[in-house]
């Protein structure tokens, strides 16, 4: 299946659930880590990548709704390239999975970050939570 | 001038102490002194000019050695000092001049120098040292003197007057102008003309200065203002001084009451501003947080991601080494097939022998086998793994893990020292509970105010301070400046003196002409006169004056006659001297040495008759020889005030005057 191909079953908008969104407005507006809450998401997709989660390991989330196109969101496909890249299993649907991705990534930076952590150790995967 | 005596003491020829007095009277203004030839009435004479003017000129107008002045009989007798003491009278003063001569002598006992001494007395009172000479030639200049000690035997002073061209006579001419007062009315010409140069001076400076006054009175008014004006100023600074310290002691007795509070309020106030601070300082690090997880949001797999790309590299590197090997095995395969194939070498193209033939064969399928092997196809292939190297490689920025740290923790700081600042100002909060802190904070901002004004007024103070002072200094210096301008001579005055002098020095300047020319007139007239009255016989009409007073005889057609004789010479001389006395301004003696040596008998009587009408005091030092015609005798013998006689003593180098009986 070429790519091409791919991207016509693959996701043109994303969305996440009422945590998903909560985490990304505790992000942005209480930590202000984030100046928007795509930086977040797209932050979110790297550290669940990083930690190597599983779709498996989402945890029980609620009313996903659309939040963000695909064109404001990636607009170079810097984050397909990276999810591909990194998990070719998922590069039939990469923005499909980047739903899940961030959503597991935004709950880990949030919980974390409740804990005292440091962003950066958190980003690095050094936090001792 | 009149002599009154004379003294000398081992002077030339008189030996001792000798005294002669010359008791003149305007009844008896003759003295008469007789002496031998070379027993010292020269000497005499001599005397009179040594005292005065400390050298004596022989006849041939050498000067003498004053060693030898001494005389011989003295200096024998081991004596080495000789003097001269003159009484004279001049305008109405009385003058003692005594000079004193040292001679000192060599090894041998030879006369070789001699140190001379004067001291003078003016109405018995010395005059100091320095004052003598010029004394002396204020009661008769050593030029002028030739006119009234008059040595008849030297005529060629008076012979050089005839002489227009002679350079000589320039002084000779002076003297007689001098004799004639034309030196006073010159010297008041050039006192008029340096009055007027010093008067225009004045008035040009004047001008300058009126200019320049005017200048500074303006420059001294504007200092003026400039000093009212800043005393004015610094009397305001000062009252609004004083007005914002009373304002600022009752705002510090408010305060007082509310001292703790007001310190609280301090605090409080500095902990917010330091909040705000840190505030901003977090927000500006946050946001440059924010911008390095936009430009980095992959920093939480960028190690996976190196890790990817090095793999990456490794597996890309072996497939393209692979694809190389085959290549080169197909090359390899293809060349020996067709060395096979036409039995010679592809190389060297030698005929291949049979038994390599096998060889070769065999060699074939050992690369067939290879090929095959190689030809199976890779996962990933290197295009693919080449294209994920590319895609890897965009996530390779370095990420800016480090400044976020930095940031963050910086971050995290500051948000723990606001936290605890927000806990002390809720503690401050709470003591100024019920204190109205806006009255508080309105009495201190009231108070900075007023801090900052009194700040403000002590420059001004100083200011206006300074200003009075320059300008106080500046007018001070001004009014100095000016009041010397004002010590100037009035201009009005000035320009009048300039006026007058200057009028009044072409006025002199023209009756010295006059007055010389006049003079010269009168001379001329008077010598004529005097001439006419001397000569034996009327030849000659007249005696016609040069412009150096140099006396030429003319006829009545006007024809000179510039060859004389002695005796003429004498008598034209002696006409001249007596014109001069005539118009002398100061008249006086007259001491004629020898003065008929060169006449005949009647021009001697004509001569004896005439100077005693001539002079105040008329010395004549006179040959034993030349005895006076019964004529004579009778008109000069009433007029002798006393007679002197030179006579020899034991020794010739003696000579004694004694009163004649």
């Amino acid at each position: 299946m070429t790519e091409q191909e791919n991207a016509q079953k693959d996701k043109a908008q994303v969305g996440l659930s009422i945590e998903g969104n909560d985490h990304i407005e505790y992000l942005t507006k209480v930590y202000k880590w984030f100046e928007d809450g795509q930086d977040a998401y797209r932050t979110a997709c790297a550290v669940a990548l990083a930690r190597g989660f599983k779709e498996s390991d989402l945890p029980n989330v609620r009313n996903r709704t659309t939040k963000y196109g695909i064109g404001t969101l990636d607009p170079t496909g810097s984050l397909r390239d990276l999810i591909c890249i990194m998990r070719p299993e998922l590069s039939a649907r990469p923005y499909a999975s980047s739903e899940w991705l961030a959503e597991i990534g935004l709950n880990v930076l949030r919980t974390e970050l409740d804990t005292g952590a440091l962003l950066v150790d958190i980003l690095e995967g050094e936090s001792k939570a | 001038m009149i002599i009154r005596s004379v003294e000398m003491n081992n002077f030339m020829p008189y030996v001792g102490e000798q005294k002669v007095s010359f008791d003149t009277s305007k009844d008896h203004p003759v003295v008469l002194i007789y002496g031998e030839n070379n027993r010292g009435k020269s000497s005499l004479f001599a005397s009179i000019k040594w005292a005065m003017y400390g050298e004596v000129i022989d006849r041939t107008g050498r000067k003498w050695l004053e060693e030898n002045l001494l005389n011989d009989s003295a200096f024998d007798d081991g004596q080495r000092s000789f003097s001269v003491t003159l009484a004279l009278e001049s305008d109405g003063d009385s003058y003692l001049i005594q000079r004193t001569a040292e001679v000192s002598t060599d090894h041998d006992g030879n006369r070789v120098s001699s140190k001379q001494k004067v001291i003078m007395r003016k109405n018995s009172n010395f005059v100091e040292h320095v004052e003598i000479q010029p004394t002396i030639n204020q009661i008769m200049n050593k030029e002028i003197s030739i006119f009234f000690l008059c040595d008849m035997e030297v005529l060629e002073d008076y012979e050089k007057l005839v002489k227009d061209d002679n350079l000589a006579a320039e002084g000779i001419k002076s003297a007689i102008e001098d004799i004639l007062g034309v030196p006073a009315i010159v010297a008041v010409r050039e006192a008029l003309k340096a009055v007027s140069s010093d008067a225009y001076a004045e008035i040009k400076k004047n001008s300058d200065s009126s200019k320049e006054s005017t200048k500074i009175q303006n420059e001294i008014t504007l200092e003026e203002e400039k000093f009212k004006k800043a005393k004015s100023e610094l009397a305001k600074a000062i009252s609004r001084h004083k007005e914002k310290e009373k304002e600022k002691e009752s705002l510090d007795k408010l305060l007082a009451k509310h001292e703790q509070s007001s310190e609280l309020i301090g605090i409080e106030k500095t902990l917010l501003d330091q909040e705000v601070n840190d505030l901003k300082e977090i927000e500006r690090l946050r946001t440059e947080i924010q911008l390095a997880m936009r430009e980095s949001w992959w920093l939480p797999i960028s190690h996976l991601v190196e890790s990817k790309y090095a793999e990456t590299q490794n597996a890309t590197e072996i497939a393209a080494s692979r694809n190389s090997t085959l290549a080169s095995k197909n090359s390899r395969l293809s060349a020996l097939s067709e060395s096979l194939e036409s039995g010679s070498c592809g190389e060297c193209g030698q005929g291949i022998p049979e038994a390599k033939k096998s060889e070769i064969q065999q060699q074939i399928e050992r690369l067939k086998q290879d090929i095959a092997e190689l030809q199976i196809p890779m996962v990933p292939s290197l295009e693919s793994l080449m294209e994920e190297s590319k895609r890897l490689a965009r996530f390779r920025v370095p990420p800016k893990a480090a400044l976020i740290r930095s940031h963050e923790k910086s971050i995290r700081l500051m948000l723990n020292e606001n936290m605890k600042r927000r806990q002390r100002l809720n503690d401050i909060a709470k003591q100024l509970d019920g204190i109205d802190k806006s009255e508080v904070q309105q009495l201190n901002a009231k108070r900075h105010t007023v801090s900052s004004e009194i700040g403000i007024t002590m420059v001004s103070i100083k200011t206006e301070n300074t200003k009075a002072v320059e300008a106080e200094k500046e007018i001070a210096a001004l009014q100095t400046k000016f009041s010397k301008l004002q010590s100037v001579v009035d201009v009005d005055e000035v320009t009048v003196e300039h006026a007058v002098s200057s009028y009044l020095a072409v006025i002199f300047e023209k009756s010295v002409q006059n007055f010389r020319e006049t003079t010269k007139r009168e001379v001329e007239k008077a010598a004529s006169e005097i001439f006419k009255k001397l000569v034996s016989k009327n030849a000659f009409s007249n005696l016609e004056i040069n412009e150096n007073y140099g006396l030429r005889l003319v006829d009545d057609s006007g024809r000179s006659f510039d060859h004389r004789g002695a005796g003429v010479e004498q008598v034209v001389a002696l006409s001249l001297i007596l014109a001069l006395g005539r118009k002398a301004v100061r008249s006086g003696c007259l001491v004629l040495d020898t003065p008929f040596a060169r006449l005949d008998d009647v021009h001697r009587d004509n001569i004896l008759h005439y100077l005693p009408l001539e002079s105040e005091q008329v010395i004549l030092l006179l040959q034993s020889g030349e005895k006076l015609s019964s004529k004579s005798a009778e008109d000069l013998l009433p007029r002798v005030s006393n007679r002197y006689q030179i006579t020899i003593g034991k020794s010739p180098k003696e000579s004694f005057i004694r009163k004649a009986v």
